[in-house]
């Protein structure tokens, strides 16, 4: 297996995709209100804040594996154009992603503790802030629930990664044209069948609390506890275990990936 | 290379049913058949690229199948275009050696100097001839035991197609491998290949060195009658006519003990007149 290769090859290209992104998201929150601001003459309401956000790397780099994720066939060709088969490719491709969302979120939190100086409202709204409100005093210790959240930051980022890839994955078995539809038709479908579901009667609703009682478990909800004894372990072993079925399921569409006729 | 027993279905249709052969290695190959006989479903099954219906490919005693060890041994140049074509020339050149560590970069310059293909431009802004150039320089220049290449020079000019060929005997002088050239131009290959593979119906018809075809391919020319008289029993595959003049195509040995008439002379044929009188049977039979 020339896994190494393919995996050197997968994570150049996913570096590049994120240094664009990076660019991209700069452009878009940092360049085009500084240009803006300056083409109106209120230069001078900008501060520190504004140059540095907080949260910009996060934006990046989950923007950046959403798309990394989602896009299967490009890579796939590639690979078996140069004799790489598809467990390689599948194996690099998921090792790039839990490498990119491992040094993307540690370089972002590093990146978030530097620009702390420069900014009032340091870390609102971030995913990191949010984690962080939901399980910092789990521990007596901080460490370990700075460890912690650092560690269900990572996972956040697989998971929604790992949903993008399958989506991907069966995504990449059709022309086209059929993904468009597929895109296109699949979420209005979800959303009608939201509503549907939201406008029936009684015995839906309690199926409806059931399921929001698994939710409330999967984020941590003990049932003794408000939202400051969230259990971290929760989303912790939820989050391992949706995305080893959504790679496994990830892996069986890619062994079926074909170039075109 | 042994393929056993492919075969290869699309929904109901059948597209190729019971291939068996082996590559030998070290040797030109040319892959004939009508347009779609199959070709490039073959090429792509064993490059496995697409899965057969049935059937096994082994390369060095492994099955291809997601097999990185085995993969490595082949290149399939083909139509399609699998690489990104945002990558630039030398990026793919690049990329290609990451994965065919013997990639020839000194090759691979010579070639695109001598085919006039700018390193620099994107593969995307490539014309369809250069497209093919690129794939055939890289085809060249990796470092496989096998390299299958279809339809080589798709939208290549005269003169590409003849540097093509002359390049691809050099790297082949230069380092025996085996090459199975997948072509509808069939004169242009003929004097190069040494064996011939047909494909005919989805099945494998021929798989003979081209000495040996040749040598048991005729014409037979005369008067129409003379020459029916001559050839009957003889496994003719085809025959032209010209006012009362006919030609019969035999394709077996012709029977030493019959009397030649003064007046009918016997030929060899060349490679395409073979191919087309033996793939022209199917046409016929279709059309009845």
């Amino acid at each position: 297996m020339k896994l190494k290769k393919a995996f050197q090859y997968q994570l150049a290209s996913g570096a590049k995709l994120l240094g664009w992104t990076l660019v991209w998201v700069a452009v878009a929150i940092v360049i085009i209100p500084f240009i803006t601001a300056a083409l109106t003459g209120r230069l001078g309401s900008l501060n520190g804040e504004d140059f540095l956000p907080s949260g910009i790397l996060e934006i990046a780099l989950m923007a950046c594996l959403v798309f990394y994720s989602a896009s299967t066939y490009d890579s796939f060709q590639l690979m078996i154009q140069n004799g790489i088969g598809r467990n390689t490719y599948f194996y690099s491709k998921t090792l790039v992603i839990g490498t990119l969302a491992l040094v993307g979120n540690l370089v972002s939190v590093l990146y978030n503790l530097l620009v702390m100086p420069f900014n009032t409202s340091y870390g609102q709204g971030t995913a990191t802030a949010v984690l962080e409100g939901f399980y910092y005093n789990f521990f007596s210790n901080n460490i370990l629930n700075d460890v912690m959240s650092f560690i269900l930051l990572v996972l956040l980022t697989i998971c929604i990664s790992a949903t993008f890839t399958f989506v991907g994955s069966i995504l990449s078995l059709f022309e086209r044209r059929t993904q468009i539809a597929l895109i296109i038709g699949v979420p209005i479908i979800l959303i009608i069948a939201l509503i549907v579901v939201g406008n029936v009667g009684e015995e839906t609703s309690l199926k409806l609390t059931w399921i929001a009682k698994v939710l409330l478990w999967i984020a941590g909800e003990s049932g003794n506890s408000g939202t400051e004894g969230l259990n971290p372990f929760h989303p912790l072993f939820s989050g391992i275990l949706y995305s080893v079925i959504l790679f496994g399921g990830t892996y069986f569409f890619n062994l079926k990936l074909k170039t075109p006729r | 290379m042994v393929l056993n027993q492919i075969s290869k279905k699309y929904g109901k249709q059948e597209v190729l049913t019971d291939i068996s052969l082996k590559l030998k290695p070290n040797t030109i190959y040319g892959l004939l058949g009508r347009n779609g006989a199959g070709k490039s479903t073959l090429l792509n099954i064993l490059t496995n690229r697409i899965p057969a219906t049935s059937g096994k490919v082994l390369i060095d005693g492994q099955p291809n199948l997601n097999n990185d060890d085995a993969l490595g041994k082949i290149y399939l140049m083909s139509e399609p275009n699998l690489y990104l074509t945002r990558a630039k020339v030398f990026q793919i050149f690049r990329e290609t050696a990451n994965f065919y560590t013997g990639f020839d970069f000194e090759l691979a310059h010579q070639l695109t100097n001598k085919f006039g293909l700018n390193e620099s431009l994107r593969f995307g802004k490539l014309s369809t001839g250069y497209r093919s150039i690129l794939k055939d320089i890289i085809a060249l220049c990796v470092d496989a035991d096998i390299i299958l290449l279809d339809e080589p020079t798709l939208g290549l000019d005269a003169n590409h197609r003849e540097l093509f060929y002359q390049e691809l005997v050099e790297t082949y002088a230069d380092r025996p491998r085996t090459f199975v050239i997948s072509t509808h131009l069939i004169e242009e290959i003929a004097g190069m290949v040494e064996n011939v593979l047909l494909i005919k119906d989805g099945r494998l018809a021929l798989d003979d060195t081209t000495e040996s075809l040749l040598a048991r391919s005729y014409s037979v020319t005369g008067p129409e009658e003379k020459v029916r008289e001559y050839t009957a029993g003889l496994n003719v595959i085809g025959h032209d006519s010209l006012g009362k003049l006919r030609s019969d195509y035999v394709f077996g040995k012709l029977d030493e003990n019959r009397v030649l008439p003064d007046t009918v002379s016997v030929e060899k044929i060349d490679l395409q007149k073979l191919f087309i009188n033996l793939t022209e049977q199917s046409d016929e039979e279709g059309q009845k």
